[in-house]
């Protein structure tokens, strides 16, 4: 169930972030294609693809945590085998505390915000700062997930596509 | 509250805690220790990354893995080998030379390494180099990635240094870039004279230049299109990113058809990841920028400097040393989000020039990838090589001596970095 649950919540939130880095690049392009041909500009595209980064990086920052994608310096945990899992068990507890604030905190910013509309598409600002709560939620979600694994092998979720490595620039 | 915000984050990053968490946590810690107001948290978050400008930054990492996945990559290094194959340690050369095209393209390293990278260092264990070798030059040359434009990096300096000029600042890494190329190839070519590491032994005809060059041809147009686009104005570097990934789709799918539309869901979700990875840095780094602010400590540390009266060769070699032990444990991302908001006023008020001071940082952080025990580079092409990370640092040491010969020339002659920007108008 909990499994089921799991590879469902991991194949969506992939492809929510697929979804929105190919409209963000369809959104860019058009406007720069028309500025060339014809002068004239989506105005709301500018804006749109600005919002939907801002969505992509928190929705995706817990798939990469999942994959264990985020840097990090382990240089103590290769140093100290015998107590790697301990630290890794306070760096748990330490992610789960900073996660539960800044949904609560997001939270807060998002309705504090919700009265005041975005210049051209006139959305509630609120709408589009609700990406921290629901992302530092799914951060957490992600998190429980792996837990297990992580503090004992410090493993993490396999995919064939994407190394870890890579995000070091 | 400045003493909770440092050493919040460096006992955070020290346990391993994600750099992203350690910033943002270290700051939160700041931000109930000095009495400010919580909100601000989440306010400098967002504005950190409700930037345009940024969003280069996903595309030019969409566009590096379009053209891997398109095999671009193979077209490149044969387009190389046919200048420089039939020398002394010939693949090495073509090594050099192809990620040095490729670094037009893509704007991290990482990309370099295990893009053409790692294809060369087949190549070149197959052809009877030494595996530790072929893995250590490959490291080596990649850090050209963030300094020859497109550069993640430099888009993120940009932001960490608003005063700085972004286009300015991609222009000035084309010479260093080179001059950091050419010193590979000097390491390379003594190396192979000493061990005997044969050219490739190929006669090309006339007509086969000819057809590996227009088979090169749009895949060699890229560069050309990026830094043409954006030194002309004809595109910000944004559009030109956005251009970009266009181009290579259509290159790929259509010039090639290397690339089919199967490959592009697994190609966007590594974009997508890769940019969310960076991207959260940048977000909490932001509000970790806000404190640092608050707290006035760039400012007083300025005039500090300042009235040390220190002369700028000097600055600049202790910033370069500073960098250097840095690089050693952090990576080249949070080392400019947390140091360049620091460092890049000072410098400023010691009248050295902003595209100067700029490329010393990127190179100098950057070299901290080739760096052991934490060299991110290294990891890639050791298990491409499938060598032990500890049998490459022997190799190692000529690049690394060779790359810390041109920081000094990058320190001591400022013409290097601001010649070329000077000639398109940006200083």
């Amino acid at each position: 169930m909990l499994q089921r649950f799991d590879a469902l919540l991991v194949r969506a939130n992939r492809a929510l972030i697929v979804a929105m880095l190919a409209a963000m690049a369809l959104m860019v392009f058009a406007n720069v294609a028309l500025r060339f041909t014809t002068d004239y500009s989506i105005l709301w595209a500018e804006e749109a693809s600005r919002y939907l980064m801002i969505w992509l990086t928190f929705l995706g920052a817990g798939l990469v945590l999942r994959y264990g994608g985020h840097i990090g310096i382990d240089t103590l945990q290769e140093h100290w085998p015998d107590a790697a899992p301990y630290l890794r068990a306070l760096i748990f507890v330490l992610l789960a505390g900073f996660f539960m604030f800044m949904m609560w905190m997001g939270t807060r910013y998002a309705l504090l915000t919700w009265a005041q509309t975005t210049p051209i598409l006139a959305l509630p600002v609120g709408a589009v700062y609700l990406a921290m709560p629901i992302g530092f939620a799914l951060l957490f979600v992600h998190l429980l997930l792996m837990v297990a694994p992580y503090v004992r092998r410090k493993q993490f979720l396999h995919d064939d596509g994407f190394d870890p490595e890579a995000v070091k620039l | 509250m400045i003493a909770v915000l440092f050493g919040g984050c460096v006992v955070l990053l020290a346990l391993g805690v994600p750099v992203a968490f350690a910033l943002g946590g270290a700051t939160l810690a700041a931000v109930i220790a000095g009495h400010l107001p919580l909100v601000a948290l989440p306010k400098y978050m967002f504005s950190g990354i409700d930037v345009f400008a940024l969003m280069a930054v996903p595309f030019f990492i969409l566009t590096a893995e379009l053209m891997t996945g398109g095999s671009l990559s193979e077209v490149l290094l044969r387009f190389a080998s046919q200048f420089v194959g039939r020398f002394r340690g010939g693949l090495g050369h073509t090594n050099i030379l192809a990620i040095t095209f490729f670094s037009g393209i893509s704007g991290s390293a990482l990309a370099d390494a295990a893009g053409p990278g790692a294809i060369m260092i087949r190549m070149m264990k197959r052809d009877g180099y030494h595996a530790e070798y072929a893995a250590a030059l490959t490291a080596a040359v990649s850090i050209l990635g963030p300094i020859i434009p497109p550069s993640i990096s430099m888009i993120i300096y940009a932001l960490a240094y608003p005063e700085i000029n972004l286009v300015g600042l991609l222009i000035a890494g084309v010479v260093p870039g080179i001059v950091i190329a050419i010193a590979m190839a000097v390491i390379n070519h003594t190396t192979s004279m000493k061990r005997n590491y044969r050219g490739v032994a190929e006669h090309l005809a006339l007509r086969d230049y000819l057809r590996n060059t227009w088979r090169a041809l749009p895949a060699l147009v890229l560069p050309v299109l990026i830094l043409g686009g954006i030194a002309s104005g004809a595109f910000t570097p944004t559009e030109a990113s956005v251009v970009a990934v266009f181009y290579a789709l259509f290159a790929g799918r259509v010039v090639y058809r290397t690339l089919t539309w199967s490959m592009l869901p697994a190609i966007l979700a590594r974009s997508a990841l890769m940019s969310a990875a960076v991207l959260i840095i940048v977000a909490m780094s932001a509000a970790f920028a806000w404190v640092l602010t608050v707290s006035r400590v760039p400012q007083d540390l300025t005039a500090y400097i300042v009235g040390l009266d220190l002369s700028p060769i000097a600055f600049l070699f202790a910033v370069n040393l500073l960098l250097l032990a840095f690089g050693i444990f952090i990576e080249p991302l949070p080392g400019i989000v947390v140091l360049v908001p620091i460092l890049a006023p000072i410098a400023h008020a010691l009248g050295i020039n902003d595209l100067q001071f700029g490329i010393i940082v990127i190179v100098n952080l950057t070299m901290g990838m080739i760096t052991p025990p934490v060299g991110g580079l290294l990891f890639v092409t050791s298990v491409v090589a499938k060598v032990p990370l500890t049998r490459m640092v022997g190799e190692l040491w000529p690049f690394m001596w060779a790359q810390l010969v041109v920081l000094v020339l990058l320190s001591l002659v400022p013409g290097l970095s601001t010649w070329l920007p000077a000639a398109f108008g940006f200083r």
